[in-house]
């Protein structure tokens, strides 16, 4: 008997069975060969491109505060450095797939015209993920080839002025590259083509302009910003969308340039959940708690800044008569919010009220962008608004801010900008008074960026750039409103310094890079003060 | 050399296989049976036919005889060697004919020596009771003539003169007695100690303690089995030296973590679990009926391990579970009821303590008081409603009960175990929700077919059934630890409160998650001793393991109803479930294994040489599935089924992967007089997981022993009479490990580039499918190997009362698979595959001392076993800008980095006269930290290694005692554990984790200016940035002694048992867990969490009664 199990045990002894492949994984050799696998692999590379955040950028700047410890509250302290740092991102394995890409797509046999639409694309994905982080820490190692583990892995960081050029020549590759359209607004809104790589080639260059990164002051790259965001709004398809309040609620509107896409329940986020207060929470609430200062920055209806005496401004009825982008961005007390229909009551021991725990830290809630009827909010999913991360507003924006610095006094086609954009705020009237000086004008422009683009996580990077942050934030407690409540139904408003008092050091204009990386890149020179 | 005996082996299978049916060779085991049936049996074997007349049988007695493979004229001289008979054999027909009387035989009064042949008869007796042994093996010594003592220890033999006897008998010293002229012998045997004599089982197959030359440990199923262990894993600590193990909780159906000789690789240092000679995982070791285990053996060294090849380097846990025994069925039955308790879990702050804790918080961090003066008044007075949510939540006791009955019997030719068992342990939750069920079933046949052939059939099948609410034991318990004690648990009106986050009363009994796990095994044994080489067999085993395991997850959300003061609802909170709905998750896991291997063994004594050798070939094959289904939208709670869910949001998925190995193995043994004892191993590996190139591993391993006491020296002097057995022994070899380049059961394939699936894109308002690479190929990976130096000293001493072992062992495992993510800046961009890269060097001794006497009536024993390993890194990649003081090389294996503590600042003025600390000026009642690097303040750069031990002890020890007096029985076994520190962490150390959770009570001795010398830094609500961090004040000692189990029994008087049929009976107390001393206040020291949310070790009291009928 056990020779029959024996002789059987030998028959199975064929060659082969330690032959095996994984069954959950596709091999490489296999992914260049294919067309749909090749698009599976770049519809990744877009995967990467950050989209909705729960509650740093919006908390780290002078547009809001939150209830949640941790977190931006160390920001805000100044509790940051090279062994923490909330803020940091270093995507060199989203660059480390772009750079195979690169070196893989040209041996497939797919054609010619969609491979140079595919490295367009690609190339845009990486300057974009490079300007993210030449964003942050100014200098840094540009990879452009797959690194194997033989090479020598020890890099150096680039002058930042390269680290420019790259991305602008990378971004100027890409625009020969990529098609006007795709044909399909659904399509063009998600993907990059020819006029999206357009208008961010016309931020990058903004940014390359601004006084952080422009320290000699060359004024010819102000020229050459306001050029390139001219010629996206001239020429490019865009437009704005007519209702404030509905930007990144009409899906892939006119407006938008480019954006993370989100579908339920195949992608979702929680920017609905994310705002609420806490009696109609659920698992989240006040993630983002407008401040005193942004409220104050919006003007009245007549487009007169509050300010002003002759703005019409009432303290006793702070929220009567403002810019109606105002009451889109914000939730002030009393009006209503959410699918229910009913008021938000965060008036000091309110339902909602200022300072109880998962409530409001400064009296006010954020409503921009949200989907009031949305009722499957729930902790960080229920919602899929498209993360819009360039729209034509920031066009118009870029390009006056250029044009003004370019030029010794503002001209029309600044004004012109500006208007555009307050017209369809719907100030009345909506023209910015005439005869600004270059300085009048820029405090305008500012302005307009603060209120016009609050939430978007432009805020904290304008005030580096400008080099404001330090004037704007250190040493800054900022304010919320505490509302009360009388008896006969009316109520007073009082002003209060909320949060923690801002550190903002010159240092931290450029952020340190991770101590990780410096103890293991002998080569890579940490940033000046960390 | 594999590929020749291949050739060979199918060259005798042919052979054999068209053989015509007769054997050249002749097996017998006669006891009491006529000479006619020997014959019969002999001509059934060999075709020989016998001729003999009645005359020539009549009036002879019945032999016994015991035969291995002797030719037919060899076998019947055994067979006749005390009758009066002869014989003649021509062609293939045997005549028996009477003996004549020899006239010269009839001389042997003159000429003794001369006398070639003539009967000796005796008795054999132990030398210490002066009982008859039955069953001693005498042969005269070179020949293979031999026979057996009767039940009265008597034998009879026919030998020639000048010829010595071979008396031999298990579990007894063997005696060579030269025969001078003596006729009748009163032969002595003395026992050797119980330990020399215990078969050991090692990696396929067993050897006689004495025999050993590798370093193995055994403990038997009695004392498993007498520390009543709910899960086998928790009855092994402190059992054998060399096994670490650790347990970190005492969920329902948990069991503990163990370890071999310590840490000696990054990653997965997990034994291989052996059951029957089959691999099996560490969970289906868990899972086992302790009822059902004969023994368990660990294999620690190379010389034990090898023959496990690529899979033996951290170790082997070897279970073999019980056979049948020859006799009448036995029916047994072993059952227990006894209840649970957490052995050590601190109090919380009840509502008072905590709002006073709080306002002082507050008050230290600036911000006003949270509760007014009136508020504390009130809630002092009990005005204010309090909710003790421990109490409301948890059972002080939860019950657990045992009951496992088997049969046991058999005859020469069959012999059969079979078993059933059941457990139940019920969790702590209030709502009976949480518990683990197991049922098992076993049967264990042995079959003798004809002479030679032996079947055995194991088969098993084991059903656990884990229960609980959709939220998990750990859960539950930081939920309980989060939850604020002014909460309220339901409304006036009965809904549930609304808590806003955790409710641990609703959570216990809130939805639910139902794991079932199957495991049926089936292994077929064949062996054949092969009749024309004397001790050389040909074996092999097929064995099936299916293991499927049924999981459904039933999200319930708890809907809170949010009222105000009035009592009017103003929202119904859906908290928790799926995204604050209802969801179904249901998987189904399926492991199939098969294990195939073919072996040929021989086993064979020439003189003073004995020889023992093994070839095997075996091979793995594993198959695995899984898939699951996710709904939600169910129209309405309570619908518990999938098909209910609404059709968004469906999900199905699924996977399957395969593995398989293929080994061949060679061992060889060698033994001269029993005093030197050699054995060489070698296995040669194959596995799916490597790359063509490299996929087989070769791991050699070289033992030797010296039996000194059996050396002149020691033997013939008197003054070493007090050593009964002295044995050295040392071993060298290469094992390998390839636990880390497998996911689980799972090969990783790591030497080629693969992609992924990843999460969906959306592009034009539809998902669109996305891949991403994994990690980067390492194209030349291989096993870790470790190289493993053991040398060992076993003595038995003052008349085998002492049983001593020692072993000291060095082990350097290379090649161990590492990511260099230490080292390569992330700028690379890629998942760093594992290299075979590191090196850490393991070194550690064992100790393990028995003793065993008797007083009067009172048999007792001691034991004493400890071991202690250290590890220390030689080699890993280091940052380049590393601190020497942080460097990972010469350290051992998972130190702890953090600040020094200097203490509490007891005053303003210590505070502030000191360092920046973080970049804040201390104030009193914060920790002072030292300033490592001198710069006048302390920060991240001023961490240091606080502790070079971790939460795995790098000592432990056992301390067993007992024995039995008239009728009443002990069993005690303490555990410890030496060299361990805990870091504690988190809700342990922090107020109101989260800004407004509960803390633990011990926490009140927090710094205040009225307490100065207090134990813990001033409150503050959540982290505090210089009090939160992990540093020195934390890190515990958390060394202990445990009283780990306790049996007393008392057996019940048989005079009484034989008027109900029973055979034995004894009821026994016992009891794991019992208490514990250590350092470590307020938490068992083995916590599994240094956060605190973890199910708590449990304190286990039975009652058992033990009945054999």
């Amino acid at each position: 008997m056990a020779y029959i199990g024996f002789s059987l045990l030998l028959s199975c002894n064929k060659d082969g069975f330690l032959d095996r492949k994984p069954t959950n994984t596709i091999p490489q050799s296999d992914i260049f060969k294919s067309s749909d696998l090749i698009n599976a692999y770049l519809n990744d590379l877009y995967l990467d491109v950050p989209g909705y955040e729960r509650n740093l950028y919006g908390n780290i700047a002078d547009e809001a505060r939150t209830y949640w410890p941790g977190g931006s509250k160390d920001v805000v302290r100044g509790n940051w450095g090279p062994r923490s740092n909330l803020m940091a991102y270093w995507p060199y394995d989203d660059i480390r797939k772009c750079n195979t890409f690169l070196m893989k797509i040209g041996n497939s046999d797919i054609g010619d015209s969609i491979k140079n639409e595919y490295i367009g694309q690609v190339k845009f994905l990486r300057a974009l993920q490079y300007f993210k982080m030449i964003k942050r820490y100014g200098g840094i190692p540009i990879i452009t080839k797959p690194q194997e583990l033989t090479d020598d892995l020890l890099v150096e960081k680039q002058s930042i002025d390269s680290c420019f050029n790259f991305v602008i020549n990378e971004l100027e590759g890409a625009i020969e590259l990529l098609p006007n359209t795709y044909g399909n607004a659904d399509i063009d809104v998600g993907r990059a083509n020819k006029w999206s790589a357009k208008a961010f080639l016309g931020r990058v260059l903004l940014f390359w302009a601004s006084p952080l990164y422009n320290p000699k002051g060359d004024v010819n790259r102000w020229g050459e910003a306001a050029e390139v965001n001219l010629d996206v709004i001239e020429n490019g398809p865009y437009s704005l969308y007519p209702d404030f309040r509905k930007i990144m609620l009409a899906k892939n509107n006119q407006e938008e340039i480019f954006s993370i896409q989100y579908l339920k329940p195949y992608r979702e986020h929680g920017w609905d959940s994310w705002s609420m207060p806490d009696s109609r929470s659920r698992q989240d609430a006040s993630d983002r708690c407008p401040l005193q200062e942004l409220v104050d920055a919006f003007p009245m209806k007549n487009g007169i800044p509050i300010t002003s005496p002759l703005s019409g401004y009432d303290p006793t009825h702070p929220y009567d008569n403002r810019d109606p982008r105002l009451q889109q961005t914000v939730i002030v007390n009393g009006s209503t919010y959410g699918f229910q229909g009913l008021p938000v009551y965060m008036y000091v021991d309110g339902i909602d009220g200022i300072g109880k725990p998962y409530e409001t830290v400064t009296g006010y809630q954020l409503r921009k962008g949200t989907d009031e009827s949305n009722q499957d909010y729930y902790g960080q999913t229920g919602s899929d608004q498209n993360w819009i991360e360039l729209r034509f507003a920031e066009v118009l924006l870029n390009y006056a801010e250029a044009k003004n610095e370019f030029l010794g006094s503002p001209d029309n086609s600044i004004y012109d900008a500006i208007d555009r954009i307050r017209e369809r705020a719907g100030l009345n009237p909506y023209q910015v008074p005439t005869g600004l000086t270059k300085k009048e004008m820029r405090e305008e422009i500012r302005n307009e960026r603060y209120i016009e683009l609050a939430f978007e996580r432009k805020r904290y990077w304008d005030l580096k750039r400008w080099m404001t942050a330090v004037e704007r934030l250190n040493g800054n407690r900022f304010h919320g409103m505490y509302i009360t409540k009388h008896s006969d139904g009316h109520y007073t408003y009082e002003v209060k310094p909320v949060g923690e008092t801002y550190v903002f050091t010159d240092k931290m204009y450029f952020m340190p890079f991770s101590q990780d990386d410096i103890d293991k890149d002998p080569n890579l020179a940490q940033n000046p003060g960390w | 050399m594999i590929m020749r005996l291949t050739t060979l082996l199918i060259i005798i299978s042919t052979l054999t296989t068209s053989a015509t049916g007769f054997s050249q060779e002749v097996n017998l085991s006669l006891k009491d049976i006529p000479l006619k049936v020997a014959f019969s049996q002999i001509r059934q074997q060999t075709g020989y036919s016998f001729l003999w007349t009645e005359k020539t049988l009549s009036d002879l007695p019945p032999i016994n005889a015991s035969v291995h493979g002797l030719s037919v004229k060899e076998a019947l001289k055994v067979c006749l060697q005390r009758l009066p008979l002869t014989f003649d054999i021509h062609g293939k027909v045997v005549y028996i004919k009477r003996k004549q009387v020899n006239p010269v035989e009839k001389n042997q009064n003159v000429q003794p020596a001369e006398d070639p042949l003539r009967q000796v008869t005796g008795v054999v007796i132990d030398s210490a009771t002066k009982e008859p042994l039955a069953g001693v093996t005498i042969k005269v010594e070179g020949k293979t003539v031999g026979t057996v003592t009767d039940t009265q220890g008597k034998f009879s033999l026919t030998i020639e003169n000048g010829s010595k006897l071979v008396v031999s008998y298990l579990g007894y010293a063997t005696r060579t007695i030269p025969i001078g002229s003596e006729i009748n012998l009163n032969i002595e045997l003395s026992a050797i100690a119980k330990g020399l004599n215990q078969l050991i089982v090692i990696g396929y197959g067993k050897i006689q303690k004495k025999d050993l030359t590798a370093s193995v440990s055994q403990v038997d199923g009695e004392k498993i089995i007498k520390a009543t262990p709910s899960n086998l894993s928790n009855a092994l600590v402190g059992r054998l030296p060399g096994l670490i193990a650790v347990q970190p909780n005492g969920a329902p159906g948990s069991g503990s973590e163990i370890s071999i000789r310590g840490t000696s690789t990054f990653g997965d240092n997990s034994a291989l679990v052996v059951i029957d000679g089959i691999v099996k995982s560490y969970a289906q070791f868990q899972q086992l009926n302790p009822n059902d285990i004969a023994s368990i053996s660990i294999l620690k060294d190379a010389s034990a391990t090898a023959v496990y090849g690529s899979r033996g380097a951290n170790g082997v846990i070897l279970v073999t579970t019980k056979t049948g025994s020859i006799g009448k069925p036995s029916f047994h039955y072993n059952g227990y009821v006894g209840v649970q308790q957490p052995t050590l879990y601190p109090k919380l702050m009840d509502g008072l303590q905590y709002a006073k804790t709080r306002n002082q918080a507050r008050k230290n961090m600036g911000l006003p008081d949270y509760y007014t003066t009136q508020e504390i008044k009130d809630i002092g007075d009990g005005k204010t409603p309090q909710t003790n949510w421990y109490n409301l939540t948890l059972n002080k006791n939860a019950p657990i009960t045992s009951h496992d009955i088997s049969i046991d019997g058999g005859t020469e030719k069959l012999k059969y175990f079979l078993s059933a068992g059941y457990l139940y342990q019920d969790g702590l939750y209030k709502s009976n929700d949480l518990y683990y069920k197991r049922y098992s079933l076993r049967s264990n046949v042995d079959a003798s077919i004809g002479e030679n052939l032996t079947i055995s059939v194991n088969l098993s099948a084991i059903v656990s059934k884990d229960n609980g609410s959709s939220y998990s034991p750990e859960q539950i318990f930081s939920d309980i630890m989060a939850a604020y004690p002014m909460d309220m648990v339901y409304n006036p009106d009965g809904t549930i409160f609304y808590t806003h986050e955790q409710h641990p009363v609703a959570e216990i009994s809130s939805g639910y998650n139902k794991q079932s796990n199957n495991t049926y095994d089936a292994t077929f044994n064949v062996k054949e001793n092969l009749p024309f080489i004397d001790g050389l067999s040909l074996g092999g085993q097929i064995s099936f393991g299916r293991s499927h395991i049924l999981d459904k997850n039933y999200q319930l959300p708890i809907f809170m109803h949010r009222e105000d003061s009035e009592g009017n609802l103003l929202e119904i909170y859906p908290f928790g479930g799926y995204q604050g709905k209802v969801a179904i998750n249901k998987s189904y896991n399926e492991y199939n294994t098969s294990t195939i291997n073919a072996r040929l063994t021989y086993d064979n004594i020439f003189g003073n040489n004995s020889v023992k050798g093994l070839l095997l070939f075996e091979q793995f094959n594993a198959e695995a599935s899984y898939f699951n289904g996710f709904r939600t939208n169910f129209p309405a709670p309570g619908l518990d089924q999938l098909l209910f869910g609404g059709e968004a949001q469906k999900d199905a998925n699924g996977d399957t992967y395969s593995d398989g190995r293929r080994s061949y193995v060679g061992r060889l043994n060698y033994s001269f007089k029993e005093k030197f004892l050699f054995e060489a191993t070698l296995r040669v590996d194959g596995s799916v997981a490597f790359p063509k190139s490299g996929r087989y591993g070769y791991f050699p391993a070289f033992s030797a022993g010296w039996v000194i006491s059996e050396e002149p020296f020691i033997k013939n002097k008197t003054a070493f009479n007090f050593i009964n057995n002295l044995k050295l022994r040392a071993s060298y070899g290469v094992v390998g490990n390839d636990k880390n380049v497998y996911g689980g059961d799972r090969p990783t394939f790591q030497f080629e580039q693969a992609y992924n699936l990843g999460p969906a894109l959306i592009s034009a308002n539809q998902p669109v499918p996305t891949i991403v690479p994994g990690v980067l190929p390492n194209p030349s990976i291989t096993w870790e190997t470790a190289h493993i130096s053991d040398i060992g000293l076993d003595a038995s001493l003052f008349n085998n009362k002492v049983a001593l072992t020692l072993d000291g062992f060095y082990k350097r495992t290379s090649n161990i698979l590492l990511a260099r993510i230490r080292s390569i800046p992330s700028t690379l961009g890629a998942s760093l595959p594992a290299e075979n890269y590191a090196i850490v060097d393991n070194k550690g001794i064992e100790v393990s001392l028995e003793y065993n006497d008797k007083v009067g009536g009172l048999n007792y024993f001691v034991g004493l076993n400890g071991s202690w390993s250290n590890n220390k890194v030689v080699r890993i990649d280091e940052p380049a800008n590393i601190p020497v003081g942080l460097k990972q090389t010469g350290r051992p294996l998972g130190f702890i980095i953090g600040y020094k503590a200097l203490g509490i600042f007891k005053t303003d003025e210590e505070a502030t006269s000191y360092y920046n600390q973080f970049g804040i000026q201390p104030s009193a009642g914060d920790i002072k930290y030292a300033d490592i690097n001198g710069d006048e303040k302390i920060d991240v750069n001023d961490r240091v290694v606080i502790s070079e031990n971790n939460s795995t002890p790098k000592m432990i020890w056992g301390l067993t005692f007992g024995g039995s007096f008239k009728r009443f029985d002990l069993n005690v076994l303490f555990q410890g554990a030496a060299d361990v520190n805990q870091l504690l962490q988190g809700r342990s150390i922090t107020f109101f984790r989260g800004g407004s959770q509960n803390n633990f009570k011990y926490l009140l001795d927090y710094w205040t200016p009225q307490n100065i010398n207090a134990k813990f830094p001033r409150p503050w609500e959540g982290d505090n940035p210089n009090n939160s961090l992990p540093s020195s004040f934390y890190l515990r000692n958390s060394s202990f002694v445990r009283l780990k189990s306790i049996n007393l029994g008392y057996s019940i008087s048989p005079k009484f048992l034989e008027q109900v049929h029973f055979k034995e009976a004894r009821v026994y107390l016992s009891g794991t867990n019992i208490f514990v001393l250590s350092k470590m206040k307020y938490w068992d020291p083995e916590i599994g969490n240094t956060d605190g949310s973890y199910y708590p070790q449990q304190r286990v009291l039975n009652l058992g009664i033990d009945l054999s009928f």
